[in-house]
């Protein structure tokens, strides 16, 4: 790219875009047009506060679930029989009866967790005029 | 005169520039309405209105994109764009005044992507000499590719960074740089014209040094 030989004045590329500008200006504009963001604009966030909302949904449905889920009541043992309770194997510990964590539905990243959400980061308004 | 894709006929500048007054109340109408416009789609996104902040989203989200990118990589500003639309949603139900959204937004922008790039502990791959050490030895200056002259751009001081990037990868205006980020219009005249200056030499140099 020849960035020499160019006679704009200082405040060339001051102008709008249908004003004479610099031609290094006009160069570099064509160089970082591809900087510009084509993603997807509109779908992303929506996407992931959707994602959002759907884990704390199902996070409260699970612990709906868990709390009142029981289990069946074993009937009770026949008069004159004896209940032996069932001893634990040797040499295995004995499992923690512990509720499985809620699963994040598919396609929810698992990091973005409600305790995520609840830590915003608000930039100062008044640090606009720097 | 007729436009060549829409076949409307369209007066040539002359014309335009015998009647100013009413091109002129156009051009407010048209500017009020998408004011008048900005400002609804704010006031029902404040009130939880997700269509209406996916409205203001995808109006903002090349401003700021580009403004990420002053700062950071393609793909951290991309990677940073999501924090910065949950950081806008989050804290949207105080912004107090909504015509200023977009400066506000840009703000939100500016400041977060610096939070997540002091986070994430990659300033110090932002520095030039850890670009400068990328960049292929014996390269023709025919060859300086959008990464190099971002680069550069990153490089300079960091007033001028943000206008630059916004003049040269957006194609706005000064005024326009100043509509949206909040900056005075005296600030941004100025950093332009001294980032331009700067930007100039730094690329003349990159190109006839080698």
């Amino acid at each position: 790219m020849n960035l020499r030989n160019n006679d704009a004045s200082d405040d060339a590329y001051l102008l709008d875009r249908a004003g004479p500008t610099d031609p290094f200006v006009r160069r570099l504009e064509r160089t970082l047009a591809v900087k510009r963001y084509a993603g997807d604009v509109g779908g992303f966030p929506l996407r992931l506060l959707g994602g959002l909302a759907a884990a704390a949904g199902l996070f409260v449905v699970a612990a709906v679930l868990w709390s009142g889920e029981e289990g069946e009541l074993a009937p009770p043992p026949a008069a004159g029989v004896a209940v032996e309770a069932p001893e634990p194997e040797e040499d295995q510990p004995v499992a923690l009866d512990l509720p499985a964590r809620p699963v994040a539905p598919p396609g929810v990243d698992a990091v973005a967790t409600p305790e995520v959400i609840a830590d915003p980061a608000e930039p100062p308004v008044e640090t606009l005029g720097r | 005169m007729s436009n060549p894709t829409t076949g409307i006929c369209v007066p040539r500048t002359a014309a335009l520039e015998r009647r100013p007054n009413s091109m002129t109340m156009v051009r407010d109408l048209r500017v009020d309405w998408a004011r008048r416009r900005l400002v609804s789609a704010v006031l029902r996104a404040r009130d939880g209105d997700r269509a209406a902040f996916e409205q203001l989203w995808e109006r903002h989200a090349r401003l700021v994109h580009a403004i990420l990118l002053s700062m950071a990589s393609d793909q951290e500003a991309e990677d940073m764009m999501q924090e910065v639309a949950l950081a806008a949603w989050q804290s949207l139900s105080r912004l107090e005044e909504p015509e200023r959204f977009t400066p506000w937004l840009s703000a939100i922008a500016r400041n977060r992507g610096r939070d997540l790039l002091k986070r994430s502990r990659r300033v110090e791959s932002m520095r030039p000499e850890h670009e400068e050490a990328a960049v292929a030895p014996n390269r023709a200056p025919a060859a300086l590719e959008a990464d190099e002259v971002m680069a550069a751009i990153r490089a300079l001081p960091e007033p001028y960074r943000e206008p630059l990037t916004l003049r040269l990868v957006l194609e706005l205006s000064a005024k326009e740089i100043s509509e949206r980020t909040g900056l005075t219009p005296g600030s941004v005249r100025v950093n332009l014209c001294r980032g331009m200056k700067i930007l100039r030499a730094a690329l003349e140099d990159e190109g006839t040094g080698r």
